[in-house]
């Protein structure tokens, strides 16, 4: 029989424990025999050597007695020992022959085995994404597929992340959490680059029983010291070393276009600032149209998702494309989804950088041409990795989201992400209030916000903005302001946004069957003539690709 | 009306995290009854052929669970 090219990549858990056996909680995730550092009492740092390539991991002698380096007790006995009382330093254990650093903040080192030999490698301190650069952040199961979050943990703490890539694979080492719970450090092995530039997982494993961590004043890094994976004597040391490489940038900026947004504070009446931008445009040397280029890059990966685009659509894209670079929308355009190529994948590709923050398809959907139109029962879409408490840029007195819907309907979330005890992200494109309106939760998920002005129907771009207020909300229908709103701004959530439903702190609901045919995110603010020319420039792509509403 | 199709927990089980096509997955979820299922576009578009299964499950009228409320307005 040939392989099932959908069946899910095997994890450690499937490896150790075969379907139809018996599985202890938790049992995919490795049991690390470290003890827990004291926090207030911060390892000195070593003096970085200052070369760029660091001295090769010392070899590691495998013996039947050595004892870890750290003289904490160890709070759990390997079960393949079979005797309860025994000891680890009866067992075999692995050390460094070499007395390692006790902390270096951009390297560290994993060794031993058998089982798992991924698991195993130098890891490299991770600040680089394709959207930012940040010093922390961590994993966080909930939401499908699991995401890796910039920023700080639901814990207060900052965690940093390490990896490394090889054969193909992007192995990553880093602080775990299952919403606010902390599930101790995990290792995630994923094809096509690291979870937050659009990897897919491929294994977990990990530490998620252990709490040991290392704080240099500002970071919290893994504690050192020795660990298991799953049942037998599969040990594994983790040590940093005793060469620190310092910090050197990964990537290029090969940007060729900068916008520039000049912000002019004004006083409204009521006192409160306005801030207005001023795209300021710097020519492109090369003489191609502004945003020509990303439009082809995304243009090339909806081809390759398997959509199909027509020499009339490319040419679409392409204007659209220019048109928000033009206008200076794309600097803070965090997310954008044209839905075109009329497959699942192709409507997942998010357009401003392919392969960041794409969408996950869950449930009933249907795609076709128009879009994509969830069944309003179990359909909603993970935008993979976008959370707003993460992103650069992001305040409460901006922000907006929208849908250029390609159905009327009432009830449900278009756009959603909210969490309980803090802030939310969303749009409801029509809630009965009694009548027909648009509400929101907006950065502020104890009082809801509605349009109050009735509207007719949902077709065409329903959004939403805080535009340089935390007081106030706006409500735009079809590029016109229909209602300003007072609605208190509390705080960014920190929970990923779905499309098709609401994100309610990791369970979908409120479904909805809004054809989504055009979304985006965008962390600035939005004058009422900016969110008119957006509305312009979406309208006349969607009336190039023949499927406008209105 | 919208119909569904009820599955067991051990159909549900097989079917979480599983693909249905290429980059959509089966979301089962539970009706107002605690009974789990699944919607007709994951049946009619699934290519998977591990899971034709679900192509054979009988269809009945779909009771979804209540929603939270839409918080109050300020």
């Amino acid at each position: 029989m040939p392989p099932n090219p959908y069946r899910r990549q095997p994890n450690i858990n499937d490896m150790m424990y075969p379907k139809g056996s018996k599985q202890p909680r938790q049992v995919w995730a490795a049991v690390m025999n470290v003890y827990k550092a004291p926090e207030t009492t911060p390892q000195p740092t070593p003096s970085p050597t200052g070369t760029a390539n660091p001295t090769p991991t010392p070899s590691v002698t495998p013996t039947q007695t050595l004892t870890p380096t750290n003289t904490g007790t160890p709070t759990q006995t390997p079960t393949n020992t079979g005797t309860p009382t025994q000891t680890p330093t009866q067992t075999q254990t692995q050390t460094p022959s070499n007395t390692p650093n006790p902390l270096c903040p951009q390297q560290l080192d994993i060794v031993g085995g058998p089982l798992y030999p991924g698991i195993t490698g130098t890891y490299n301190r991770l600040s680089v994404a394709p959207t930012q650069t940040f010093t922390s952040g961590y994993i966080q199961q909930q939401g499908n597929p699991d995401t890796f979050v910039f920023g700080t943990a639901p814990d207060g703490k900052n965690y940093a992340a390490f990896g490394y890539q090889a054969g193909g694979a992007s192995y990553m080492f880093a602080r775990n959490f299952n919403g606010a719970s902390g599930l101790g450090w995990v290792q995630y092995v994923t094809s096509g680059g690291y979870l937050y530039e659009g990897g897919t997982i491929a294994q977990v494993g990990g530490s998620n029983t252990n709490t040991g961590f290392l704080f240099d004043g500002s970071v919290y890094y893994p504690a050192t010291g020795q660990f298991t994976i799953g049942a037998g004597a599969n040990y594994y040391y983790l040590s940093y070393p005793l060469s620190c490489p310092t910090p050197t940038p990964s990537v290029t900026q090969t940007q060729t276009q900068t916008p520039t947004n000049t912000q002019t504070p004004t006083q409204t009446q009521s006192g409160t600032p306005q801030v207005t931008s001023t795209p300021t445009q710097t020519p492109t040397p090369s003489g191609v149209a502004p945003g020509t280029t990303q439009a082809q890059a995304y243009l090339s990966a909806v081809v390759a998702a398997g959509g199909s685009v027509s020499a009339p659509m490319s040419a679409a894209t392409i204007t659209m494309f220019n048109s928000i670079w033009s206008n200076g929308f794309n600097t803070n355009m965090v997310g954008m989804y044209p839905f075109i190529g009329g497959t699942a994948a192709s409507h997942a590709v998010q357009a401003m950088s392919p392969g960041v923050y794409n969408l996950t398809f869950n449930g009933g959907w249907t795609h076709n041409t128009s879009g994509a139109t969830p069944n309003g029962t179990n359909a909603y879409a993970v935008l993979s990795g976008l959370v707003p408490q993460a992103i650069t840029g992001f305040t409460l007195s901006g922000g907006s989201l929208g849908t250029y819907c390609g159905t009327d309907a009432v009830g449900g979330a278009a756009i959603g992400s909210t969490d309980p005890s803090q802030g939310a992200f969303n749009l409801y494109p029509a809630l009965l209030n009694p009548t027909k309106q648009m509400a929101t939760t907006f950065w502020n998920n104890t009082i809801g916000a509605y349009s109050i002005t009735t509207i007719p129907d949902t077709l065409g771009l329903m959004s939403i903005a805080r535009s340089g207020s935390t007081s106030t909300i706006q409500f735009y229908r079809k590029g016109s302001l229909i209602s300003s709103q007072n609605h208190t701004a509390l705080q960014l959530n920190n929970i990923s946004i779905f499309f098709g439903a609401n994100n309610q702190n990791g369970i979908p609901n409120q479904y909805s069957t809004y054809r989504h045919q055009f979304s985006y995110i965008y962390r600035g603010t939005l004058t009422t003539s900016q969110m008119t020319t957006l509305d312009s420039i979406i309208q006349t792509y969607q009336t190039s690709l023949g499927r406008n509403v209105y | 009306m919208v119909q569904v199709a009820q599955l067991t927990e051990t159909q549900k089980d097989e079917l979480v995290g599983q693909l249905y096509t290429t980059d959509s997955y089966f979301n089962p979820i539970q009706d107002c009854n605690n009974i789990w299922i699944i919607s007709t576009e994951e049946i009619e578009y699934c290519d998977n052929p591990q899971f034709q299964w679900v192509k054979t499950l009988t269809l009945s009228e779909y009771c979804p669970k209540p929603e939270p409320p839409f918080p109050p307005i300020g």
